[in-house]
Formats: structure tokens, sequence, C-alpha cells
């Protein structure tokens, strides 16, 4: 049984990182926030591919006896990613914040645990725990944005958690019934025979696609999912929208496996992806604040993330993860920049917003890059998994989701350049100063432009890792529907 | 698997349903979502019955002949405790963000703090 150590760090390192956090007050808060998440990073690219076995249990009579780990290439590029993702809010929430908080830093590293955990287990039980461990640790995240908006989004957002992760857990005690046993593979195996013609599997499929809507903040908890990324700092929201997606992505790739052989599951996890990407956009266009644009913006991308795995083919999978990827790249980078603007212009209104071309012409044109790469812009990564969703759609048979797509783009781009016109090309009577920006907020920003133009011009070096679980997964219900 | 308890579970999760999506009191939501956890803590618990078995504690004297087969699955139980700590710690988080909003908009109605935003 291989067996690296560094797997399970992956997961027992942050928490204890939250809770040491803690314990530390002023200059050593900051210092050992960003040591621990280098830290956290180091770990995820020093582990080697493999399997970790808690309590180093084998199988019992065919059935796995304990919590298995699984550590593999396609976890690389998306772990690295959330790290430096948790990393950069870090970063950005000690640059403009003088007041740092323990606690709070303390519960950034909780919810990464949660999302490194959710992806790692394969295990369904302990794959519910960290759904519910990313949920408590999100709404302590936005509920430290202050103000009472953020305590009525927080406990919305708790209620409805609470319930889908009730729904999932009632699922994983069905599965069980059939199984006897809560590890994935072990369930896969069992559930094979039924192909999809049990009463219990089939009422197991919907409560876990419910909860899998919600994981993604996918419809009907859209506005559910965006009010929360509205009210929490937007260095938060940035971790906490990359957090969904591969919350979003983990939850889809376990119904791919155990539910493959019911029928319409594809169409249903299709559906549900393409309402959250057409609301999405088409409220995000409604809004007069910056940041409630951005959260309306970020549902809508992950109902690209949706389609793309609901459809099932090798190429929309892996493009999907892809998109998830790309998603976190410029949309953190947006966030960060919405932080940008909350604090040199006051707000994240519109209307109080404006003039930011003339005092900081270089944050304008990387606002800009960003901006373009998320409505699909070449040369920028975002065209690269757009085009492949479409590209794949359409092999699929699945036109009507193409022009869907295409349409959602087009939309995006008005949002975007709607938004680009208020904030840093309209005249504006109050004068934006060039300073102020701290330097690791900077260096942060550049890092992420660097990371879309390379993903854009060499897409290849997400996308390759990507494959062997794309096609796994495309084969396990045949691409399509079932 | 016992149906008797299975039809209480049915019940609870449908009684907890209701409060949560009908009752407009905040706190009658969350009793909701505590049935519901229940409910589902008893259909785990449901499927870890064992007619005639014994607890799955490995002390002298109580296994009997059927060994460790006479045991209750252990496993439902071990994830039941779990899924208890869990619910405590969200049921404490819903409690303090419903203080937070009394104190501020002297209301637990749902409609009303809601439909403000």
């Amino acid at each position: 049984m291989m067996s690296d150590y560094l797997i399970p760090l992956m997961v027992v390192s942050p928490i204890v990182f939250g809770i040491l956090l803690n314990f530390l007050h002023g200059g050593r808060v900051r210092f050992a926030a960003v040591a621990f998440g280098v830290a956290l990073m180091l770990t995820v690219l020093l582990a080697s591919y493999g399997q970790h076995h808690f309590g180093g249990y084998g199988r019992i009579d065919g059935l796995a006896g304990g919590i298995i780990y699984s550590y593999s290439g396609h976890h690389l590029p998306v772990f690295f990613m959330l790290s430096l993702i948790g990393l950069s809010s870090i970063l950005a929430y000690l640059g403009f914040y003088r007041r740092e908080s323990g606690v709070y830093l303390g519960f950034i590293f909780l919810s990464l645990a949660g999302a490194f955990a959710v992806l790692l287990s394969d295990d369904f039980f302990n794959l519910y725990i960290f759904f519910e461990v990313v949920i408590i640790s999100q709404v302590a995240m936005a509920v430290a944005g202050g103000g009472v908006s953020s305590y009525k989004s927080a406990l919305k957002y708790l209620l409805a958690g609470n319930f889908c992760g009730n729904c999932m857990l009632l699922a994983v005690a069905l599965l069980l019934s059939i199984a006897g046993s809560v590890n994935i593979a072990d369930i896969q195996d069992a559930v094979a025979p039924l192909h999809g013609g049990s009463g219990l599997f089939l009422l197991a499929c919907a409560l876990s696609v419910y909860a899998w809507s919600y994981a993604g903040g996918l419809y009907p908890f859209q506005n559910i999912k965006s009010a929360l990324y509205a009210s929490a700092g937007p260095h938060a929201s940035a971790l906490m929208q990359a957090q969904t997606k591969m919350v979003l992505v983990a939850v889809a790739l376990v119904l791919l496996r155990i539910y493959s052989a019911v029928a319409g599951l594809k169409e249903l996890m299709m559906g549900v992806g393409a309402l959250a990407m057409v609301l999405g956009v088409v409220m995000a266009l409604r809004q007069d604040d910056y940041q409630r644009m951005l959260s309306f913006h970020a549902v809508s991308q992950a109902g690209y993330v949706a389609i793309g795995l609901g459809i099932g083919s090798a190429v929309t999978v892996a493009f999907g993860i892809f998109h998830a990827i790309n998603n976190m790249v410029y949309k953190s980078a947006l966030f960060y920049g919405c932080e940008v603007m909350k604090h040199k212009g006051g707000g994240t209104g519109f209307s109080g917003l404006g003039g930011f071309m003339r005092g900081m012409p270089f944050f304008g044109l990387l606002m800009l890059s960003f901006k373009l790469a998320i409505s699909g812009v070449p040369p920028f990564n975002g065209f690269q998994s757009k085009l492949g969703l479409m590209m794949g759609a359409l092999e699929a048979g699945w036109w009507e989701i193409m022009v869907l797509m295409l349409l959602a783009s087009v939309l995006t781009f008005i949002s975007m350049m709607k938004s680009f016109h208020l904030i840093f090309l309209r005249p504006f009577e109050g004068e934006v100063a060039g300073g102020g920006v701290p330097q690791a907020v900077w260096a942060v920003l550049i890092a992420l432009f660097i990371m879309q133009v390379v993903l854009g011009l060499f897409p290849e070096i997400v996308l390759e890792p990507l494959m062997p679980l794309a096609h796994h997964i495309a084969s396990l219900g045949g691409g399509g529907s079932v | 698997m016992q149906y008797a308890s299975l039809m209480a579970c049915a019940a609870l999760f449908m009684v907890g349903a209701y409060m949560l999506f009908r009752k407009d009191h905040l706190i009658k939501k969350v009793l909701g979502l505590v049935f519901i956890s229940d409910s589902v803590n008893l259909t785990l618990i449901s499927m870890s019955y064992n007619e005639g078995g014994v607890v799955p504690f490995n002390l002298p004297g109580v296994l009997g002949p059927g060994g460790a087969g006479s045991m209750g699955y252990p496993l439902p139980m071990a994830m039941v405790l779990t899924n208890i700590v869990i619910a405590v710690a969200t049921v404490g988080l819903m409690a303090a963000l419903m203080i937070k909003i009394y104190r501020r908009e002297g209301s637990l109605s749902a409609s009303r703090i809601w439909d403000d935003e």
C-alpha cells in the first residue's frame, strides 16, 4: 500500500495553522499567516501522487476499512491554484486591513482545509463533513465583513446549506444501505448491477444533485450564493468563489461516478448549469454595485463548469475543470481589484466610483485584461476554456447549449465593458490618487495576469493532467445521455 | 432496518421541511432544521439495527455465539456522532446570527428581514 504523509497533511496542516493563528496577535499573526500560506503551497507541490489510508486499514471483506484520500495528477493544478488564491487573499487582507485578526485568518485556513478534503476524499461521508466545514467557515468569513446585511445573507446561506447538507447525508445513508460502505469506489461497485433502477438509489441521486446545486451556487441557489459573495470583504469573496468552483467539481465527479447509470442525470446537471449561467449574467447586468455584479458573474461562470461536467464527454469534462481553474485566476483578480476600488473610492457602488484610469492607468489595464479574460476574448485563458466547452457541446450534439454559452459570453462582455466604462473611463469629480495600494496586492495581480496569459497560450499545461480523469469519467456514462 | 423507525424518520423530515419552508419565524425555521437533522440521524441508526444483536463493543461476555456478526453495524453510529457535532456547530452559529439580527432589526420574521435586502 502506497502511502504519502504529505497527502493528509494538505488537510491537517491548514486545520493546525487555523488553530494556531487563534492564539497569535499583532506582527506575529502577519508573519505566521504568510508563512503558513507558503507552507501549504509547498506541501501541495511536494506531495507525491498516491493514496493515504487513514489508520492503515486495508480492505475488509472486499470493502474499504477506513477513510481513503487519493491524490492524482489532476489534483495538482487545482490544489496549486487554490493554495495560491488562499495565499493571495491572506496578502490582500493583511495589506488592506491594519487590525489583523488571527481568528479570521484561522477561518481562511479552515475553509482551505475543507476544500482540499472535499477534493481528496474517496469517502462520501468524509466529503459531507468537509462540505459542512467549508460552509461554516465561509459564513464566518462573510460575517467578518460586518454589517447587518452580511448577517442576513450569511444566515440565509447557512439555513439553505444545512438543509442541503442533510439532503447529502440522507443520500449517503441510502447508499450505505445499498452498498454497506461509504467509500465511493465501493458504492460504485455495489450500484453497478442496479442499472439505475432502484427507488432508493434514485432518491439518493435526487438528493445528491440538490446538494450539488447548492455546493456550486447553481439554480435555485444562485441568489443566496451571490448575496454571500457580495456581503463579504472582496478578498474573502475571491477565495470563496474559488472554493465553490472546486467543491462544485468535486461533488459533480462523485455524482458522475456513482449515478452515471441514472437516465436524465446529465441533462439535469446541464439544465441547472445553464439556468445558473443565464440567470447569473442577466442579474449581473442589472446591478448598480460592482462587487454584487462580480458575485453574479461568479455564479454565471459556475454554470459553464456545470454544463461541461453535465455533458460528460471527455472534452467537456476536461474543459469544464479547466474553466473552473481559469475562473479562479481572473475572477479572484477582479475581486482583488474590487478591494482596491473599495479602499480608494470609499465603496463599491457605481455611483461613487469613476476616474480610475486617470489616477491608476496600470491598474486599469490590468483590470481590463481580467475583464477580457472572463468575457472569453483571446489570447487569455477564458477564451481557451470557453472555446473548448462550446466545441465540446457541439461535438456532443448540444448545439442549443453552445448557443446559450455564446450568448452568455456576449452578455458577460457587455457587462464587463459597462463596468469598465463606469469605473475607469467615466469623467469623475473626485480625484483618484495613484498610491496606497499595498505592494503585495500589486504582486498578486501581476502574478495572476501572467498566469492567465500563460494558460491562454499554453492550455495543455493544465489540460494534459486532466485528460486521464476526463476519459475515465466519460467512459462511465458513455458521454451524453444514458 | 426497522420500518417503524423509517416511518418516524419520514414524518420527522416532513415536519421539519414544513417548518423550514412554511414558517416565517426564524427560530421555527431553525427548529425545523433540527428535526430534519434528527430524522437523518435516525435513518442512519435504523440502518445499523441488527435484530437480536449486541452493542458493537468487544467486551468479555458480550459477544454471543454469532461472534462479531451478532453486533449492530458500528459505522452509522460513528457517523451519527459526527453529524451531531456538525449540527451543534451549525445551530450555534445560526443562533448567534439570529441574536445579531434581532439586536439590529428588532424582529426575527424572515419575510421582514429578507424583504429589506
